[in-house]
């Protein structure tokens, strides 16, 4: 087959992706055809540093991740499985444990080397590193021996088999019917297999990505990608002069604003072992935060107040009728807590550095704190060491801002466990949640917050400015831009 | 105590007494001066203090109310009217403001009171911050002291402020703006005004404090310094004087006036050392002047107790010690020939006592001699017919008597003439051995033992005459017990030397003798010349030991000679015995 050629599936692929974008991104312009070509300019909050997927969490380096890294399976602007570099969805074999990954032969990354199963090994493998380790460890935590590479004791799980060069056989240690959807996820991409190619990082430097033109979907619609770093005003100002095509970030910067989907949640971990006599004081300050004020006043991007530890975007139908109370705190004791005794420290609140929403509730919990004479002193760390800190349940409390990559709530559990809890957290939501889905997800998920001792606070998302001649820019099936579906009126011809 | 550092004390005493009465009242002087020059220093101090006060209130006045005209409120007030911003989007903009304008309190109150963005305590938004809403119950413009809860490091920590707040309009916002006088705040408060800044509390804690310029003294010498010359303070209220929100308390440093003190005081100590040394050291110097006669006086006495007459005070200092020493030396000069007069007057009756004895002597020999020449006369005018053998008769007792002044004039020739001894280390064993050589066939009955102490060191003889006080010794023993008896000699050690002791068992000597033995010409015994004992005490005294005698009647008698040990030998002589 030839690389300049799609197949089949993959036109038929390109074809239904598009039709998604179109149908999503561009509704005014309903009739106007998708165009090759172009560079599209973007303003994120800042410039991408990470680009290893297995270690990208923040916005910016989650849209770079999507722009550079191959998924194995992808979805369509309506949520659905849909192949990627994996030649089908793969479905559980007769023990519901087992799944049959087989690669489409044609996938080749942009250097033109082709993807085998090896590359999925070392992908899935990579986010259970111990060296380095991954915000993403969740994502493989289900695979059978991720224990013994998690420990250091392997190099790759036992569960996963390789039958061939393009053929491997995964085993998981608990029934995960979503699994599927963890290869949809640009945690387990494969790097330098996606819609685009990054030139070499730099400093302060914006970053350039051109189109790669074997990539097994097609290329994208754009020739180049151009990411800078603005803040909302000056986001505005270069939309407002033309500089920029677009921007996404937590503000609106100009008129043509869509808000994404609300899948960064906010959720504050409490350690009652270490706070003592002062657990109740601050389980009762967390009880009794207004999750509709933390929303409005605090939280950045369009934001909802957030029942469990699900987004309620993952939460089909009735959802919102199981939260346990009507903005999702709990309910707090009738008769008001005793004055607590003043410890002689100032509780420790840990937040990872960068993470404007966890910050802003940990100031707001501060001030409740403060109020009910409780002394509480923010400590923002890098997110490695927010990662190793919380799990470690070496502070007070934990607040923690996590970008939602499966649209399954065993998976956004699992991921949000894993930020807060550690690898043991996130096994435990796997296995509460597994399969669930709806009202009965929601229960599990509110009950997992209480067992874990985990306060789900807020849901927010970013905010899509676009000029006028940006289309695309919004949300695809994961809730997430697609930086392949980005296109400009007119394409390269302008 | 001597009469030296008595004298040298009572200098000093004279000396520290007046200089330690000064100290007083000049101390007290001095710290009054000081404490006058340091209060004027802190009412300075204070002043300065005031005014930075009032400037910090201006600046937070003037901050808020330029914020609250300036363009950036106002577009905030018009989005927000519009609809066009975000409570969240702008609770962030009262720390953007803050931090650019230096501010360290600033918040956005809604027109209901509730606090729209608070850059010192973003938590609050939302609320109505109990800690601005009486100022803003106040009227605008007019900064106001208050503990304004802000958030740091630490967590949320009250800290006093200078808040003022100004109206936004159109829209009802209101901006509070302030300065906080915390840790830093009350650094540059020390800085300016040149010393110690704490910020109390309304209940008296303490808010921040700080130290003023390095101008502390030592610990050591703050102990010593104690209360002088006190560190008062003054306090500025911030706020309405009648109910301030809080105080400063300004302490100026007193170490530079605490310096000065101790420099003065520190030299007075070093002046009254001085002068007491000095006193001292005087006092020394006259104290042997007067005291060297009295000193050497002393010592000449010393000398003359010890027999020493030639012993002379050797100085002649003026006044009534001079005519001492010199009365001194006359006495002792006066002794010194009296006791020669008295030596010579001695020397001549001893002299005499001797020509009369030898004269005595002499005279019971010639009587037989003239009676036998008379006889040897008469026989021959008689023409006796047994002349022959009265002449033989005549003569023979003419020649004993002769052969006994002949004896007689030996002895005392041999008693005047004694020649010094030669002496040298000799073993007492050896003396003792060859003492009793000269008796390996003792008369019959007579047993003789002899006892020598081990390890004896040598003495210091003339080995010839101290043999012959031994052997004198040995014989007069033996004469005494014709009958037979037990005769020893031993030898024991003696203080500084070596006692010879001769015991016989014959009838003692009586206790009138005892005393007159050693004279010369007196004797017990028949046909003795009385000279015997007498060499033997004369050699003994030469050779700087004694000799003496012991008895009692019917047990026999011991003579004793003590001699000297002969020195630095007495380890070879050990090692030898």
């Amino acid at each position: 087959v030839s690389r300049g050629r799609p197949s089949p599936r993959r036109r038929a692929a390109l074809a239904a992706a598009v039709l998604g974008l179109a149908a999503a991104a561009i509704p005014a312009r309903a009739g106007v055809r998708p165009a090759y070509g172009g560079t599209v300019r973007l303003a994120l909050p800042a410039l991408p540093r990470e680009a290893d997927p297995a270690l990208a969490s923040e916005g910016p380096d989650l849209f770079l991740a999507r722009a550079t890294a191959g998924l194995l399976l992808e979805l369509d602007p309506g949520g659905r499985l849909a192949p990627g570099l994996l030649a089908e969805v793969p479905s559980p074999e007769a023990d519901g444990r087992t799944f049959r990954l087989r690669l489409d032969p044609a996938a080749r990354t942009a250097s033109g080397e082709p993807v085998l199963a090896a590359d999925v090994v070392r992908a899935l493998s990579r986010v259970l590193s111990r060296s380095s380790p991954s915000p993403h460890a969740w994502a493989a935590l289900a695979v059978a021996g991720a224990e013994a590479v998690l420990d250091g004791r392997a190099a790759q799980p036992g569960g996963i088999q390789i039958l061939s060069e393009h053929e491997l056989l995964v085993t998981l240690s608990m029934p995960l019917p979503e699994f599927p959807y963890l290869l949809a996820t640009p945690a387990v991409a494969i790097p330098g297999a996606g819609p685009f190619v990054a030139a070499p990082l730099e400093a302060g430097r914006p970053v350039s990505l051109s189109a790669n033109t074997l990539h097994p979907r097609g290329r994208p619609l754009a020739d180049r990608l151009v990411l800078s770093a603005a803040d909302a005003r000056g986001a505005a100002r270069l939309l407002e002069r033309g500089e920029v095509d677009g921007a996404l970030g937590p503000d609106a910067a100009g008129d043509r604003v869509r808000p994404l989907p609300t899948l960064t949640v906010t959720v504050a971990a409490v350690n009652g072992a270490r706070l003592g006599s002062s657990a109740a004081a601050v389980r009762a300050a967390l009880g009794a935060l207004d999750r509709a004020a933390l929303a409005r006043r605090f939280a950045r991007g369009a934001a909802v107040p957030l029942p469990t530890l699900v987004p309620q975007a993952l939460l089909s139908g009735g959802a919102a009728a199981a939260a346990p109370a009507a903005d999702g705190a709990r309910p707090a004791a009738s008769a008001p807590p005793a004055p607590p005794i003043e410890p002689p420290r100032p509780l420790r609140l840990l937040v990872p550095e960068g993470a404007s929403d966890a910050r802003a509730a940990a100031e707001r919990l501060q001030v409740l704190l403060f109020d009910r004479g409780l002394r509480a002193a923010l400590e923002a760390v890098p997110r490695a060491a927010f990662a190793a800190r919380a799990a470690a349940g070496d502070c007070d409390v934990a607040v923690a801002s996590v970008t939602v990559l499966a649209p399954r709530p065993a998976l956004a559990a699992a991921q949000v466990a894993h930020a807060l809890r550690g690898a043991a957290g996130a096994r435990r939501a796997l296995a509460a949640l597994a399969g669930k889905d709806g009202p009965e997800a929601a229960d599990a998920a509110a009950a997992l917050g209480r067992e874990l001792d985990l306060f789900p606070l807020v849901a927010s998302g970013a905010r899509a400015s676009s000029g006028p001649r940006l289309l695309g820019l919004a949300a695809g099936g994961a809730g997430a831009v697609d930086p392949s579906g980005l296109w400009l009126l007119g394409g390269g011809a302008q | 105590v001597t009469l030296r550092r008595q004298l040298a004390l009572a200098f000093a005493l004279f000396a520290a007494v007046p200089l330690a009465a000064a100290l007083v009242p000049v101390s007290r002087a001095l710290s009054g001066a000081l404490g006058a020059e340091h209060a004027a220093r802190l009412d300075g101090a204070a002043a300065a203090l005031a005014g930075e006060l009032a400037r910090l209130g201006a600046d937070a006045e003037s901050a808020a109310a330029e914020l609250a005209r300036g363009p950036d409120a106002e577009a905030l007030a018009r989005d927000l009217a519009a609809g066009r911003l975000d409570p969240a989007d702008a609770a962030r903009r009262a720390g953007e403001w803050m931090a650019a304008r230096g501010l360290d309190v600033l918040a956005v109150i809604e027109p209901d009171g509730r606090v729209l963005s608070s850059g010192h305590l973003p938590g609050r938004a939302g609320d109505v911050d109990p800690d601005l809403a009486p100022i803003l119950a106040g009227p605008p413009g007019v900064a106001t002291g208050r503990l304004v809860a802000r958030a740091g490091p630490d967590g949320v920590v009250p800290v006093l402020a200078l808040v003022a707040w100004a109206p936004v309009e159109p829209g009802g916002l209101r901006v509070a703006g302030g300065l906080a006088l915390g840790g830093e705040r009350a650094h540059r408060l020390a800085a300016l005004t040149g010393g110690a800044v704490r910020l109390l509390g309304p209940d008296g804690a303490v808010l921040a404090e700080a130290e003023g310029p390095g101008d502390e003294l030592p610990a050591v010498a703050r102990r010593l310094l104690g209360g002088l010359p006190g560190a008062p303070v003054r306090l500025v209220p911030v706020g309405d004087p009648a109910a301030p929100a809080a105080t400063v308390e300004i302490r100026v440093a007193s170490g530079g006036l605490a310096r000065a003190q101790l420099t003065v005081l520190g030299a007075f100590l070093a002046a009254l050392a001085a002068g007491t040394l000095a006193a001292a050291a005087a006092g020394a110097l006259l104290a042997s002047r007067v005291t060297r006669p009295v000193e050497a006086l002393r010592a000449a006495a010393a000398r003359v107790a010890a027999g020493d007459l030639e012993a002379r005070v050797g100085i002649a200092p003026a006044g009534e010690l001079g005519e001492l020493v010199r009365s001194f030396d006359a006495m002792t000069a006066d002794l010194a020939a009296g006791r020669a007069r008295l030596a010579q007057a001695e020397r001549i009756a001893a002299w005499r006592e001797v020509a009369r004895r030898l004269a005595h002597e002499i005279k019971n020999p010639l009587t037989p001699i003239a009676m036998s020449v008379e006889t040897l006369r008469d026989a021959k005018a008689r023409a006796r017919p047994d002349f022959a053998e009265i002449f033989d008769e005549g003569t023979k007792a003419i020649a004993e008597e002769v052969r006994r002044l002949k004896k007689i004039v030996d002895e005392f020739s041999r008693f005047a003439r004694l020649p010094a001894p030669e002496r040298a280390p000799v073993p007492p064993e050896e003396l003792v051995q060859a003492a009793l050589a000269l008796f390996s066939a003792p008369p019959p009955g007579v047993a003789i033992t002899r006892d020598v102490e081990p390890g004896l060191p040598p003495v210091l003889a003339d080995r010839d005459q101290i043999l012959q006080v031994l052997l004198n010794l040995v014989r007069n023993g033996l004469e005494a017990m014709p009958a037979g008896g037990r005769l020893s000699l031993s030898a024991r050690r003696a203080p500084g030397g070596v006692a010879f002791a001769v015991t016989d068992a014959g009838p003692g000597i009586a206790a009138a003798d005892l005393e007159r033995i050693f004279e010369p010409y007196y004797t017990t015994k028949p046909g003795g010349t009385g000279l015997g004992l007498a060499i033997a005490r004369r050699i003994a005294e030469e050779h700087g030991g004694a000799l003496e005698a012991s008895s009692r009647a019917g047990e026999g008698a011991t003579f004793t000679l003590r001699l000297l040990e002969a020195a630095g030998t007495i380890g070879a002589t050990g090692s030898a015995s």
